[in-house]
């Protein structure tokens, strides 16, 4: 029962009209759903924001420099350990990353922007490699093995074996299908050969199947969030309803 | 080395080059190969028997350098408007002293005629041989004989000197261009042996008394016009022309040949004798002969005309008049031969011309005489093989010899001279040699002379005048230079030198027929027909059909240079004709033999120079800068032409023309004026209304009605079972990390998916330790724990904790892999009455270091990048943990392959209403996906009807279309 007269009732107004301004997409892009979406984007930018700033920012170069204060920084207590390099440091990048603001200073940016676009480039590149390319390679191969048991679905016998075959397929075709060679045509225009062509449209079955469970998926989640707000909006008009 | 200039880009080029190494071009002429079995023209038939057995000459394939000199002195003597001028007034002035020689008295003029060839020289150790009847040996520049005096023949020299520089003795300026070794053996086939040999062909003896007989003629010329040894000649014996003629060519030939070649080319032997050394012969012959002296001032006045009588440089000392007179008989004679198209007197009528001094020379000349004057080389040339002689005389010659000899009457004449002076001649041509001497009668010349005087007088003035210049050889080179001329400033000659004696005109001359031979009769043939122009370099197939080509293959003759003083002969004859209307001059036709040594490529003067001449247009660059009249090499080489090659076809293909096409399309746009487009109809989303609004209501009705009410889910996913199976493995005292990584949008399914994990293991006591890479991660796990931990009485600090947001993305990830403690220091949403700092100082984190000592790790996401990056992050330090995700419905089929695999990356997975429904219904709980698990199944009902049904649509009109199409 929703606390009508409290705070949770000017929450539960406040969430029911947002949720109508949402709904009202379903007439097309309107002012109320405008609104509503500013109002999400402002409130979780904020939000993000103050995390930032108190979760990461205050705390982690701002706090040790005023406890340490003006004379911990002159006498070198802030750098015992280390922790005043990083501190300044992370200052440095973080002064240099807000010059790109202006254009004039933007170069200045560069090198913040370098560092975490190389680091974090190799970090997801090697991750990839190592946490999906190679043990996924692996694994594709290995669970062609007929004989072997799959550990999750139990699979064996002919189910296993046309598993196996539809994975192969299904995993050769899709790749054929990223194959953009091709030959000339004579009209200038880059064509597969016939059996590339038929390859090719395999793996775009594959690939269409597979973005049709997940598009399957989504829709069955927007599904359960909207009869979640209905059942939010009959429940609140329930207990409305109720109350008067 | 000699240099020759290419005539394009006039840059020096070595002497034997055929194409100029800088520009390519041709430098030697291309002459295409004549068709051999070209037929020979009637006109042109050598007269002579032995000419049908001359073989065609071959093609000149190269011409030599001393040619294109020749040819670029010609052209340039042309173009030069001094000298065409000059040219002019010389032809002008030779035409005017022939028309004052055509009012001359008869007998002058035949005196005339014969003094001229007194210049020809005298041939001894050959005036009785009928061997000189070989055609091609008279291979004689006509301008050589005219050359009568000391300054005639120094200008002479001068015009020839300058072309002699080949260093072929040889072989005289006027057939140079004949240095082509194929060529010049062709010629010399045709020289007699004399200069086949290489007998340079003038020896001493013939080089003295050629000089006697020059200094001597002049002399005498005069005294012989007073003597009436004419009439004496007409009214001897008729004497056999063939044999004098015959017996006088050889000896005209070898001093014609003689007056060919200058004194720098003649070997030692053969340089002619000087003045002195001439009167010394002159004197000698004198001592020793009983020759009775003539006047020689009249001789040659007689001969040149007024105008050349009074040379001063003439010897006085008198010569033998035999020789002198013989030489103009023979002369006579063998030019006839030489020109069978002009009207030439009868041989008797030669013969008679010859004066009764003659007999008195022949008869006083010794053989000791004769021998002392001929010399060694005349020895030499003697004892050549006789065979030779029978073969050049053939037999026609020989029989007509043996004719006469039958006929005739025995001279006094010693025929054993040749005998005397030591030479071995057979008993047969002795014969004849005595014979020819025998018919040399005093009398028969006179009498000849008269009859031929007569006729002669007969004669039409064109005739008479024709036959007056026939004769001489002067007149022969100049018309053949005025021909040459004409061709070159392409002006036709208004009056022919020579005319044709017409038949009727012919018959009128006593005598004439009933002594012509059948070679002079055939010889009479009138040449009508002109030379053809040859162009320069053109094809076999291209040349016209040569109709004037001789037997010997080559037409026209060679073109030599004009001497000044003929020249002016021209122009005098030219201004007399003009002035008073005298019948125009035949025009003379080349014999046979010069034109088959005339090069083709004379004629390219003609279409070369002509526009030159006319446009006089002025080097402007090169070596001949400033030149006028030049071969245009500078602007012909640059001037702009067409390529040779064609320029090759673009390669347009398909796309081009499509790409063409739209890029025209589009410029058709841009100038095509914009059509107002009609008021946009909006369509009202009905569709999308119908649908929105039925899906809504289907929620909402099982919310309200609470039907249509669905049965729970029954069988449990095979996956939903290991998931259960590990929470229940989770040691108690090992906390479990719960990662909160979705945003609030998805707070609904996660919150009833991953709302019944953490209860389950809140429920279960298990420690739990929450973070979030994103901002608003922290705050949905307060949320989530809060009223879990209201439901289960678990305390923040206690039972969970926040380790709140760890910023970063997959280098977080990372560095929380690695060192978890520095990664997240502070937490989030902490408790206030705690006595430690951080969150690792918490009770549920105190004991964790690093991930392995963790109980599980749970990641709740409804993002694949988020979930594959935790995956690949975590994995290497998470040991033996196990990783459990709870995703989202649509993020479930990417994440799978990492769980259903051999060596799966991820333990288990928890995802969508209905395992959330069975896990609440494991646990015991009433959760959200319970509570909405019939409005969310009719929506899932109605969701896939609606896609079936928009399924069915789209094939309907897919079919539809396609067999509207195919009909």
């Amino acid at each position: 029962m929703t606390d009508i007269l409290g705070i949770d009732l000017i929450g539960t107004l406040l969430a029911m009209a947002l949720t109508v301004m949402v709904l009202s997409y379903i007439f097309g892009d309107n002012p109320l759903f405008r609104l509503a979406m500013y109002i999400f984007i402002g409130v979780a930018a904020g939000y993000a924001g103050s995390i930032a700033w108190y979760s990461i920012l205050k705390p982690n170069l701002l706090d040790p420099i005023l406890s340490a204060g003006f004379q911990g920084l002159i006498s070198g207590e802030l750098f015992a350990d280390g922790q005043g390099v990083m501190i300044i440091g992370a200052w440095i990048l973080i002064v240099m990353l807000l010059l790109k603001v202006s254009p004039s200073t933007a170069r200045w940016g560069i090198l913040p922007m370098i560092l975490m676009v190389a680091v974090g480039a190799g970090v997801v590149v090697g991750g990839s490699i190592s946490g999906t390319l190679i043990p996924q390679a692996r694994l594709a191969m290995a669970s062609l093995n007929p004989s072997v048991i799959s550990v999750q679905t139990g699979e064996t016998g002919l189910e296993r074996v046309l598993n196996i075959f539809i994975i192969l397929v299904g995993t050769i075709c899709t790749l054929l299908y990223f194959r953009f060679a091709a030959s000339q045509s004579p009209t200038g225009r880059g064509e597969r050969s016939s059996y590339m062509s038929v390859v090719a449209t395999l793996g775009r079955i594959f690939i269409a199947i597979t973005f049709g469970t997940m598009f399957a998926g989504a829709l069955a989640s927007t599904l359960f969030v909207l009869t979640e707000r209905m059942s939010f909006l009959v429940n609140f008009f329930t207990d409305i309803l109720s109350f008067l | 080395m000699d240099e020759v200039r290419c005539p394009m880009c006039s840059k020096p080029n070595p002497d034997d080059a055929e194409e100029c190494t800088f520009c390519g071009a041709r430098i030697t002429p291309l002459v295409v190969e004549q068709p051999s079995e070209e037929p020979p023209i009637e006109e042109a038939q050598e007269p002579f028997e032995s000419t049908e057995e001359v073989e065609p000459a071959e093609p000149v394939e190269e011409t030599p350098r001393s040619e294109v000199d020749w040819l670029s002195r010609m052209r340039g003597d042309i173009d030069d408007d001094d000298e065409g001028k000059q040219l002019e007034e010389e032809e002008l002035e030779a035409t005017q002293l022939i028309e004052e020689k055509a009012e001359t008295p008869p007998d002058l003029g035949k005196t005339d005629f014969l003094g001229r060839m007194k210049a020809l020289g005298i041939q001894e150790d050959e005036e009785p041989e009928p061997v000189i009847e070989e055609p091609e040996e008279l291979d004689v520049p006509e301008e050589i004989d005219f050359i009568g005096d000391e300054q005639l023949l120094e200008d002479a020299a001068e015009e020839i000197l300058p072309e002699i520089e080949t260093g072929e003795p040889d072989v005289p300026e006027e057939i140079d261009f004949l240095s082509d070794e194929q060529l010049l053996e062709d010629v010399t086939e045709e020289i007699p042996p004399e200069i086949e040999t290489g007998e340079p062909d003038v020896p001493d003896w013939l080089a003295r008394v050629r000089a006697r007989k020059l200094t001597d003629e002049l002399l005498r010329d005069e005294e012989l016009e007073e003597s009436d040894w004419l009439s004496g000649l007409r009214e001897g014996e008729e004497l056999d022309e063939d044999e004098v003629i015959e017996s006088l060519e050889s000896a005209i030939e070898d001093d014609i040949i003689s007056e060919l070649f200058d004194e720098d080319e003649l070997p030692e032997s053969a340089t002619p004798v000087s003045e002195d050394a001439v009167s010394d012969v002159i004197d000698s012959v004198e001592t020793q002969e009983d020759i009775e002296p003539v006047d020689e001032k009249e001789l040659v006045a007689e001969y040149f005309g007024e105008g050349i009588e009074d040379e001063p440089d003439v010897p006085e000392e008198g010569t033998g008049e035999f020789d002198l007179e013989e030489v103009d008989t023979l002369a006579a004679t063998t030019l006839k031969d030489l020109f069978g198209d002009v009207e030439l007197p009868s041989a008797d009528e030669a013969i008679g011309a010859i004066p009764e001094e003659v007999e008195d020379d022949l008869e006083a000349l010794e053989a000791e005489d004769i021998a002392e004057l001929l010399g060694e080389d005349l020895l030499d040339d003697l004892e050549a093989p006789t065979k030779d002689i029978v073969d050049i005389l053939g037999d026609d010659l020989v029989a007509d010899v043996e004719e006469d000899q039958v006929k005739e009457e025995e001279v006094e004449l010693d025929p054993k001279f040749l005998a005397d002076i030591g030479l071995d001649v057979p008993q047969d041509i002795e014969a004849i040699l005595d014979e020819e001497l025998a018919a040399f009668d005093a009398e028969l010349i006179d009498e000849a002379s008269g009859e031929w005087d007569e006729s002669f007088l007969a004669l039409e003035p064109e005739a008479v005048e024709s036959v007056d210049l026939a004769p001489g050889s002067d007149e022969l080179l100049r018309d053949t230079t005025l021909e040459e001329a004409d061709l070159i400033e392409s002006e036709p000659l208004d009056s022919p030198p020579f005319t044709e004696v017409e038949g009727e005109k012919r018959a009128e001359i006593p005598g004439l027929d009933a002594v012509m031979p059948d070679w002079l009769e055939e010889s009479d043939q009138p040449i009508d027909e002109e030379l053809p122009h040859v162009p320069a370099l053109i094809l076999d197939d291209e040349l016209p059909p040569i109709t004037s080509v001789g037997e010997g293959g080559i037409d026209e003759a060679t073109v030599a240079e004009i001497p000044v003083w003929l020249q002016d002969l021209r122009e005098d004859v030219d201004e007399e004709e003009e002035g008073e209307d005298v019948p125009e001059l035949a025009k003379a036709k080349l014999p046979p033999w010069l034109e088959a040594m005339r090069p083709i490529e004379t004629f390219r003067a003609k279409p070369e120079i002509e526009p030159i001449e006319e446009e006089e247009i002025v080097e402007a660059a090169g070596p001949l800068a400033g030149l006028k009249g030049v071969l245009l090499a500078e602007p012909v080489v640059a001037m702009p032409r067409s390529p040779g090659a064609a320029v090759s076809a673009l390669d347009v293909t398909e796309l081009d023309y499509s790409k063409a096409e739209i890029l025209q399309r589009m410029v058709d746009e841009e100038e095509r004026e914009e059509a107002l487009s009609p008021e946009k109809i909006t369509r009202l989303p009905i569709l999308n209304w119908i649908i929105a609004f039925l899906i809504i209501i289907v929620a909402v009705i099982p919310l309200i009605l609470g039907i249509p009410n669905f049965n729970s889910p029954t069988r449990a996913p095979r996956d939903l079972s290991q998931f259960l199976d590990l929470i229940r493995s989770i040691p108690p005292s090992e906390p479990v990390l719960v990662i909160f990584d979705y945003e609030p949008g998805f707070s609904t399914e996660m919150d009833a998916v991953a709302g019944t994990l953490v209860e389950d293991l809140v429920g279960n006591g298990q420690r739990v330790a929450t973070l979030s890479t994103r901002p608003t991660g922290p705050l949905m796990a307060d949320l989530m724990l809060r009223n879990v931990g209201s439901m289960y009485g678990a305390q923040n600090g206690i039972d969970y904790i926040h380790l709140g947001y760890l910023p970063g993305g997959p280098l977080a990830m990372s560095l929380f892999g690695v060192t978890p403690r520095e990664a997240l220091v502070n937490g989030f949403n902490m408790p206030e009455d705690i006595d430690w700092e951080t969150a690792w100082d918490s009770p549920i984190l105190q004991d964790v270091s690093q991930l392995s000592d963790l109980g599980m790790i749970v990641i709740l996401t409804a993002n694949t990048e988020t979930a594959r990056n935790w995956v690949e992050q975590l994995e290497p330090y998470a040991g033996a943990v196990p990783t459990v995700m709870v995703l989202s419905a649509g993020v479930e089929p990417l994440i799978r392959p990492y769980f259903e695999s051999e060596a799966p990356q991820i333990e288990g997975i928890l995802t969508g209403i209905p395992s959330a429904m069975i896990y609440e219904g494991v646990i015991g709980r009433m959760g959200a996906a319970t509570e909405q698990w019939n409005a969310y199944g009719t929506a899932i009902l109605v969701a896939v009807l609606i896609l079936i049904g928009g399924l069915i649509y789209g094939l309907w009109v897919w079919f539809f279309r396609t067999f509207r199409r195919s009909d």
